[in-house]
């Protein structure tokens, strides 16, 4: 999977959030909300790029371009994961918890949590 | 077939090489006149009639053909093999010869023979097989008179190499090309940031663009490219630019996406290799990349004022290519081409006009004109009208008046020559002047009178400057009066041709000596009264400048308009040679009227600049007018020179830089230049000594600061510039080079 830009991960999560499809028009719109300025060739040009890189397919609803996300918000959140705990923690996972654990963005309670669900995985 | 292709495709390069020479004299005479759009669009007609083996049905044409057609049908089998010839001589005698095959290809078309190009390559390679037994046949027949004439062994010899040469190009250019595309694909980064994205939007907003195009950033390119047929592409290269910047570099870029250019470029390649015996094609090409970035900038400027332009023409300067990598890649399309195009380029920005309407009439029949030809020629390829007759390549002739003159223009030489009784090039003295120089030559049988101008000085006051010239010569016998009247007349229109003067400028200018003879016999008030009046306001510029007379400052100009005179004070002034001149002041100067002695420094200074004014700023002194006084004496001076630099006021400045030592010039020197203020470092430079002046040039050339190298290289000795013209030359920094050589 080809890394993408923060303002090409700005219009999947739109996408994303609109249920993995979404108008252009409606892309827009959401775009209005955001501080920055996004130019409608702007936002053309970024979406071509996620096509390119298989992040998303176009369907025409008659004349409209639809955006379907050929990529899912968990595959990509997982990818992702996965490549920071490769490239920083050389694949370690206990190394990330610890750290996790030390800078308190991760608590005890969330812990034993993540432990009771993983327990009942387990025993399925 | 193979011989029917050959005669196809030599009669192309004919008609295309007949239709080159009047658009190259169109375009020559228009330069100035026309807009580059239309001097760069009308090369296509040149490319497609090298190209497409279509005539177009014209009785007259058709007339010519079927009685000269008669006369081939003798003529023919006493031809040599044509072919071979014109392709040996690479295309010399092409006159001759291509009467010959036009009315061969006549003939075949006649009949319908005619077959598209492209096939027959394919076929070509068909009847290379069995070309060994035809040789021998062609052989055995061969002193026989019959309809093809040309043996066949010689026939495919002829194909094979022109099959070579053509396919080879080609490769040779794709090859290139593909290879220069993967070298910036391994470089290209997608550009993230949303505020250079935005800007390229609004870019292609402004200019109505369907489509967007791609952006990249790559370390390793100097200037920026636009790439692409598919998915088009702006590649910028990898260092902080500002929104300004951008903004030019993607409108520049986009107008060439726009038009198509990268189309028309490869259009013109293809036209190259398909003709590459042509020398014309080769020339063609040249014409049509230099024209698509004039044309370019023609494009982007036409929305700027003229404080934006220079902007504009700074950023060509700032990604002036230096030492790429690569090395001219086939069709692709840059910002900058090159130091000796840009400087071309630079000079087209700073004198763009819009087109008035008579230009657009005149774009449009000349248009016209050249499509007729167009047909014209390709129905019939021996046209006699057209032929080219120069016997010296690069002389066009301009103009040919009713008058006893005709004028050439040699490009090489940068000279234009009046050839007057009865004299011809021939006759034309060798050598000519740099390029930064227009020179006159007036040729007659016996001998030759030469003038030579700066081309930019020429701009301010040409019609005077010619006049004392003229003049000068004719006292010293070296003209005829009546040879005087013919140059001066000849070179209004060559400084029309040359852009100098606009048209109204020049009808102005020959009216004038008219006018003038008129007024002088009877007064005519009226029409000629006022256009004299307005011819005189046209002339009459108000000059102003700031000079130190010690131990007074005084801001001063000359020829105030006669209306704004009467808001001010005079005063009568006796100047050094016993005149009196008439002087107004403003109201900041009043108070000086009547103290003795700073009356005393401005007569000295206005008697100073009536002696000069006219060969130093082109102006005669008329009306002076003083605008500001300030007392300052000499050991104030320093103090003042730095006040005036750190307000910015450049004329104060300018008026005292000389008093100062070597060592404060020095050091203001380095100072603007560590500040980068142009300006300043202009009027200082200028005024510092020679051996400082050379370091500094060679400073700047190290540091590679094309900026400060072009202002400071013009205070540069003739020796010191030869020197570092040499070293330029053998470290192969072509841009410095070339600004050197161009001085």
């Amino acid at each position: 999977m080809q890394q993408i830009s923060e303002s090409e991960l700005v219009l999947m999560r739109i996408i994303w959030k609109n249920g993995g499809t979404a108008l252009y028009s409606h892309i827009m719109e959401e775009l209005g909300k955001d501080s920055n300025v996004w130019k409608k060739n702007t936002v053309l040009t970024l979406l071509s790029r996620l096509v390119e890189k298989n992040y998303l397919k176009t369907d025409k609803i008659g004349r409209r371009n639809e955006y379907r996300a050929v990529v899912g918000e968990q595959e990509y959140r997982a990818k992702q994961t996965r490549n920071f705990l490769d490239k920083i923690y050389q694949g370690n996972v206990s190394g990330l918890v610890s750290t996790l654990l030390q800078q308190e963005i991760l608590s005890e309670e969330e812990l034993k949590e993540i432990e009771a669900f993983w327990e009942r995985r387990r025993q399925e | 077939m193979m011989g029917e292709f050959m005669k196809i495709l030599l009669s192309l390069s004919f008609s295309g090489a007949c239709l080159f020479l009047p658009v190259f004299w169109a375009v020559r005479l228009c330069r100035n006149r026309l807009s580059r759009r239309w001097q760069y669009y009308i090369w296509i007609l040149v490319a497609l009639r090298f190209l497409v083996p279509v005539t177009f049905p014209n009785a007259l044409a058709g007339q010519l053909f079927r009685s000269l057609e008669l006369a081939v049908e003798g003529r023919t089998a006493d031809k040599p093999a044509d072919g071979s010839t014109v392709d040996e001589a690479e295309g010399a005698e092409r006159e001759e010869e291509a009467e010959g095959i036009g009315e061969q290809e006549a003939a075949a078309e006649d009949e319908g023979k005619r077959e598209d190009a492209a096939e027959d390559i394919g076929r070509g390679e068909e009847s290379a097989e069995d070309a060994g037994n035809e040789i021998k046949s062609a052989e055995g027949k061969m002193p026989e008179k019959e309809e093809q004439s040309v043996p066949f062994g010689i026939l495919f010899g002829v194909f094979a190499v022109w099959m070579a040469g053509a396919s080879g190009l080609l490769i040779h250019k794709v090859t290139v090309y593909r290879s220069y595309m993967r070298f910036l694909k391994s470089g290209n980064r997608e550009v993230a940031e949303l505020t250079v994205l935005n800007l390229l939007a609004e870019a292609e907003e402004a200019l109505n663009l369907r489509r967007t195009v791609e952006l990249y950033r790559n370390p390793m390119i100097t200037s920026p490219i636009m790439t692409g047929f598919i998915r088009p592409a702006i590649v910028i290269p990898d260092r902080s630019m500002t929104e300004k910047e951008l903004n030019c570099i993607f409108t520049h870029e986009l107008i060439h996406f726009k038009y198509f250019d990268m189309f028309y470029k490869w259009l013109v390649q293809i036209t190259i290799c398909i003709h590459w015996f042509n020398p014309f094609v080769w020339l063609l090409g040249k014409e049509v990349n230099r024209l698509c970035e004039l044309a370019c900038d023609e494009k982007v400027i036409g929305a700027l004022d003229v404080r934006e332009r220079k902007a504009y023409g700074d950023i060509l300067l700032s990604f002036l290519k230096r030492e790429e990598t690569y090395k001219n890649p086939p069709a692709y399309i840059t910002l900058t081409e090159g130091a000796e195009q840009l400087i071309e380029r630079l000079g087209a920005i700073m004198d763009y006009r819009k087109k008035s309407k008579p230009v657009v009439i005149l774009a449009t029949a000349l248009t016209m004109l050249l499509c007729f030809f167009f047909a014209g020629i390709g129905a019939y390829a021996g046209q006699p009208g057209v032929e080219p007759k120069n016997d010296v390549d690069e002389d066009i002739p301009v103009q040919k008046d009713e008058m006893d003159y005709s004028l050439l223009y040699d490009e090489e030489a940068n000279t234009y020559y009046i050839l007057v009784d009865g004299a011809t090039i021939a006759d034309r003295p060798t050598g000519g002047v740099t390029s930064g120089s227009i020179g006159i030559v007036l040729v007659r049988k016996t001998g030759y009178a030469a003038f030579q101008f700066s081309r930019f000085s020429l701009r301010f006051d040409f019609a005077e400057k010619l006049e004392n010239q003229c003049r000068d010569m004719v006292e010293t016998g070296g003209i005829s009066e009546a040879e005087s009247e013919l140059i001066q007349e000849a070179a209004v229109s060559i400084a029309v041709t040359e852009g100098i003067l606009t048209e109204e400028e020049a009808g102005q200018y020959m009216d004038v000596k008219e006018i003038g003879e008129a007024e002088e016999a009877e007064e005519e008030p009226d029409d000629v009264s006022r256009k004299v009046e307005e011819l005189k306001e046209k002339q009459y510029a108000y000059y102003q400048r700031t000079n130190y007379e010690e131990p007074y400052l005084i801001e001063y100009g000359w020829n105030l308009d006669k209306e704004d005179e009467k808001f001010y004070l005079h005063k009568e002034i006796m100047m050094d040679d016993g005149s009196q001149i008439r002087v107004s002041f403003d109201r900041e100067a009043e108070k000086w009227m009547e103290d003795g002695a700073a009356m005393e420094a401005v007569a000295k200074l206005l008697g100073e600049t009536k002696q000069t004014a006219r060969s130093r700023f082109g102006l005669e002194m008329e009306q002076p007018f003083i605008v500001r006084i300030v007392y300052l004496p000499p050991e104030e001076v320093a103090d003042f020179a730095k006040r005036a630099y750190e307000n910015g006021n450049i004329a104060d400045f300018s008026a005292v830089v000389e008093l100062l030592s070597e060592e404060e010039k020095e050091t203001y020197c380095e100072r603007s230049y560590a500040e980068d203020d142009a300006g300043f470092f202009s009027v200082i430079i200028a005024e510092t000594e020679a051996d400082y002046v050379t370091a500094f040039v060679e400073r700047c050339y190290e540091n590679e600061d094309i900026t400060y190298f072009s202002i400071a290289v013009s205070e540069l000795s003739e020796t010191a510039r030869k020197n570092l013209m040499r070293r330029a030359l053998k470290e192969e920094k072509e841009s410095f080079y070339h600004m050197l050589k161009n001085l």
